[in-house]
């Protein structure tokens, strides 16, 4: 697994009010593979979100460093490159769909790339199916539902041939079943087509699916590592503000009192299956 | 003291092929004092619902009784009725406007002709409730705070009209897990202290459980389940299911502890009693 992502000891400083300098990424050091699935959770501004923003050469470093697929995003040649293999998908569903009809919402990246028209149909046929709204082709995307609008951004983003999705809190304003959706087609798509997905969240649940979590604290990394590792951190992360699935944090309660509970459980079967064996 | 619809129901574009009842025959009175949890999947009507109480939609047919007065009457009992209600919407910071989180605050009382004298108590007041320290944040920009501070300043222009009911939609949306607990921790202390009406629209059913002392279900239109967030969460999960809610996480593990035929009361809204009780069911199993 090639890496695809890389970032070396990046920072990111703006100005903020009164003139006052912010450290929003204090030198971050990160490697993404081809094909791996990162979620980023930290509290609010604890900088996720500027990192995202420089995955596609929104925001420049400050120093250090930002390469996709080797290509670094100070290199103004490199941007349609970047912009093109990266696609982001943002918090709110409304703003960012362009078009009157789904098909041209999903058309307008490709279009843009000045893909053959015969080509981009094939596309949008076939990024609106991976995402699993071909029947709503020819409807108005103001009447979908947050999570539906969520997926034609996606299938945007797939029918670009990106190959890798960078989603910024995509699930923040949907409902519980709308939540599901996303995730699901998100996991879909990074197992069935290896996609790479660096996806930024604050609900623990959706955390646990990634094959790796990286929780971010004012502007630095300040833990990593597989789902089981973090997650069963209780104390450092409720320190840091952060939620815990609902099992990790049962298993710690019983051990308070004095249950033996293995460490690393983090989901409910887990638990239910070291309670009852 | 109450607010009270009856025979409540409203219809999108009416006459129009697109027409749709959004809300059916709604009877539903929310008493002074209480904390009520409504909760149903996107396009049940939650939000026509909440929309009604204050006014801002006016039924298609049936009554809406604030206190007594019907709200669409005209006139000055009606309109003040209407204002005894504090409506926060989702995403409330994207309304913030003004100069200042001070002018911000004041705008509402302000408009409803406070005095500058009584409106710089209000706006205090409404800013310590929400936990943000008026010394420091009253000169402000509000567009400079950060999302989870926007949100409380949003939040303090609705309690600084004092309502005697406060509606509110999805307020943590969009917060993370620190700024949820702290924007929940608050009105449920306002609650506690002052004794005012909470309407909370929200997804998140561990802090309905929690917080609601009363708990509505809306499924198509209609009120599907009305009552005690325990007794909703335990004994009715399927109808839950079929109006498209998650029942909380808690509730859903402690399910399968019992079926693993573990004797506990999983009637519990709070990990650590829940956690006491496994613990103690294990030890006499």
């Amino acid at each position: 697994m090639g890496e695809f992502i890389t970032v070396k000891d990046m920072c990111h400083t703006y100005l903020a009010h009164e003139g006052e300098e912010v450290q929003a990424l204090d030198h971050i050091n990160i490697a993404i593979g081809k094909g791996e699935f990162v979620a980023i959770i930290g509290t609010n501004g604890s900088g996720k979100s500027t990192l995202a923003k420089h995955l596609n050469a929104l925001l420049i470093p400050s120093s250090g460093q930002c390469l996709i697929d080797g290509m670094d995003t100070k290199d103004q040649e490199n941007l349609w490159e970047i912009r093109q293999s990266v696609g982001m998908v943002f918090q709110n569903p409304d703003n960012q769909i362009v078009a009157t009809l789904v098909e041209e919402d999903v058309a307008f990246g490709p279009e843009n790339l000045g893909v053959p028209p015969k080509e981009i149909r094939n596309r949008v046929t076939e990024a609106l199916k991976d995402v699993g709204m071909e029947d709503y082709r020819q409807h108005s995307p103001h009447l979908l539902s947050g999570g539906q609008k969520q997926r034609v951004a996606i299938a945007g983003v797939l029918a670009m041939r990106s190959n890798c999705l960078v989603l910024d809190e995509p699930t923040a304003m949907l409902d519980p079943q709308g939540r599901q959706e996303v995730l699901s087609t998100v996991l879909r798509l990074h197992r069935e087509q290896n996609i790479t997905v660096v996806y930024i969240t604050h609900f623990m649940e959706e955390a646990v699916a990634a094959d790796r979590v990286i929780v971010m604290e004012q502007g630095k990394v300040v833990m990593e590592g597989v789902p089981k590792t973090v997650f069963s951190q209780v104390n450092r992360l409720k320190e840091l503000g952060l939620d815990v699935p609902v099992a990790a944090e049962f298993a710690y309660r019983l051990r308070q009192l004095t249950m033996k509970i293995p460490e690393d459980i983090i989901t409910d079967t887990e638990l239910v299956v070291a309670v009852c064996p | 003291m109450s607010i009270r619809l009856q025979d409540v129901t409203y219809i999108y574009m009416s006459k129009t092929p697109y027409e749709k009842a959004a809300i059916k025959k709604i009877d539903l009175e929310i008493k002074q004092g209480e904390f009520v949890g409504i909760i149903g999947h996107t396009g049940s009507g939650k939000s026509t619902l909440v929309q009604h109480l204050n006014g801002l939609l006016k039924p298609s047919s049936g009554m809406v009784h604030i206190d007594g007065q019907n709200i669409h009457e005209k006139g000055e009992t009606a309109r003040n009725a209407k204002r005894s209600v504090g409506m926060v919407f989702q995403y409330p910071e994207h309304q913030l406007f003004e100069e200042s989180v001070y002018e911000d605050i004041a705008f509402g009382p302000r408009n409803l002709g406070v005095k500058e004298k009584e409106i710089e108590t209000r706006v205090k007041k409404a800013l310590d409730f929400v936990g943000l320290d008026f010394e420091k944040f009253a000169k402000r920009t509000p567009f400079q705070l950060s999302g989870g501070q926007m949100r409380r300043v949003a939040i303090a222009g609705v309690v600084a009209l004092d309502p005697k009911y406060l509606v509110l939609d999805e307020p943590s949306a969009g917060l993370d897990p620190r700024g949820r607990d702290e924007i929940f921790g608050q009105i449920m202390n306002l609650h506690q202290a002052t004794g005012i009406t909470v309407v909370l629209v929200s997804h998140n059913m561990e802090d309905v459980a929690r917080m609601a002392n009363r708990l509505i279900v809306m499924n198509k239109g209609e009120i599907l389940l009305d009552g005690k967030p325990k007794d909703i969460f335990c004994n009715h999960q399927a109808q839950l299911k079929e109006a498209g809610v998650d029942v909380p996480p808690l509730t859903l593990l402690m399910n399968q502890f019992k079926q693993r035929g573990l004797e506990i009361d999983s009637a519990v809204v709070d990990i650590a009693t829940a956690a006491q009780n496994v613990y103690k069911a294990v030890r006499r199993g």
